[in-house]
């Protein structure tokens, strides 16, 4: 799990070189000591971490679609100008967006403060691409 | 989805998300690079994991590291 930016760091931001340097070890890792099949494709374990920030990330999305390949997406977005809702859950699993959606705790609360919604990670991917291509 | 015995690593748990993975009998551990811990260090991506602290954690502890179910 990796959290980007929560209150309790402080806030503090993570780049988006580290999000792929922790993938690239768990997922290396979880080939050699964590036994188990692995869901992505093996080819996209073979890009470096180059240190790639935000700019060349939006250059190459289906790089940027890499950074998220870990599987799940928990994004909340309360409070900024992006997506004034509670939030969105991603996950390519569809089964468990399926028990995502069908939480009530996960969604009870939209008529106050937007809901958590169970998405499959294609739905969400394009929100992610439309914050990742916005003017700066 | 968490059960006992597993370990669940994180840059920083965000509380409540530590909470409910503590309520389930997991351990939340966070692995903050060091430089986290200074609170007058100004860097640009302070909240990064400590990607070596990962690979040991995940060496050392093997199997109770949490998994999604793919």
């Amino acid at each position: 799990m990796l959290t980007v930016t929560n209150n309790s760091g402080g806030g503090q931001p993570v780049s988006m070189a580290n999000i792929e340097a922790v993938r690239l070890v768990t997922f290396t890792l979880r080939d050699s000591v964590l036994p188990g099949r692995l869901p992505f494709r093996r080819k996209r374990l073979v890009y470096p971490a180059t240190g790639a920030g935000l700019r060349e990330l939006d250059a190459e999305t289906d790089r940027a679609e890499n950074v998220f390949a870990g599987g799940r997406l928990h994004f909340s977005a309360k409070k900024d100008a992006f997506a004034n809702i509670g939030g969105f859950l991603s996950t390519n699993d569809d089964r468990l967006a399926v028990q995502e959606t069908n939480l009530l705790i996960l969604t009870e609360a939209s008529l106050l403060t937007g809901a958590w919604r169970g998405e499959t990670w294609r739905p969400s991917r394009w929100d992610c691409r439309r914050c990742w291509n916005r003017p700066t | 989805m968490c059960r006992p015995g597993h370990v669940v690593p994180n840059n920083t748990h965000f509380d409540t998300t530590r909470a409910n993975i503590e309520f389930t009998g997991a351990r939340a551990v966070d692995l903050p690079i060091p430089e986290a811990a200074d609170t007058q260090a100004r860097l640009d991506f302070k909240g990064n994991m400590d990607v070596e602290a990962l690979e040991r954690l995940i060496q050392e502890t093997g199997r109770s590291i949490f998994r999604w179910r793919c």
